[in-house]
């Protein structure tokens, strides 16, 4: 028997990230850590290396990529040419809302050496929520 | 040659700060002093004197952009 979800109900998720709602997001920094971030302060201080700032216009929801009924996603623009701040290795990327000092996201990157004073590029990316299965 | 700043400014990645005294060498001093930007400092032998390294005088190194490959999330729904 098929399992079914309303598409906008995936999108209220979803749509945390892009303008948030009841002091939960939206998401206004993105953070290159050089380890897994677990709270707010590690990801936006103890691993932080570099950030930029995410405003609802870098979010865009729209119909997910996997099959079955109704996955949608959330994908972040790339944003370029963004400082390094502090020299390290890249190994996670985080999604935070500072006002409320909350890390939202967290997800893996390729292993890259980054030196202060130089730049990264941060390609977009996707949040997914599948089908129910 | 050891020179002290007229005037604060920067000249590459070093910066320099008015009525210091530094050591650099004596092609850049000499353009220092030739722009009125420094004089020639002889007398002050007993001051502290800062030596710029010659690398800090050249052009900011170009900034180097570095790719990131991020994975994707995919949250399931199960049961």
């Amino acid at each position: 028997m098929a399992k079914r979800v309303l598409a906008a109900m995936l999108d209220k998720f979803l749509d945390g990230f892009k303008t948030g709602g009841g002091a939960v997001g939206p998401c206004t920094r993105q953070v290159v850590c050089s380890a897994e971030p677990t709270t707010f302060t590690e990801a936006n201080v103890t691993f932080a290396l570099a950030d930029v700032t995410m405003a609802g216009a870098d979010f865009t929801i729209a119909n997910g990529d996997g099959a079955g009924n109704t996955p949608r996603k959330v994908t972040m623009t790339a944003k370029s040419a963004v400082p390094v701040d502090t020299t390290g290795t890249a190994t996670h990327v985080a999604l935070l809302d500072v006002t409320n000092s909350l890390l939202l996201e967290v997800t893996t990157c390729t292993s890259q050496a980054l030196t202060s004073g130089n730049t990264v590029n941060i390609p977009a990316w996707k949040i997914e929520v599948g089908a129910p299965t | 040659m050891n020179i002290r700043a007229l005037t604060s400014f920067k000249h590459g990645r070093a910066t320099f700060e008015k009525n210091i005294v530094y050591n650099v060498p004596e092609r850049v001093g000499g353009y220092f002093v030739g722009v009125g930007w420094a004089k020639e400092d002889i007398a002050g032998a007993d001051e502290e004197t800062i030596t710029i390294p010659v690398e800090e005088l050249t052009g900011d190194a170009p900034r180097v952009a570095a790719d990131l490959e991020v994975q994707d999330v995919n949250i399931g729904i199960g049961d």
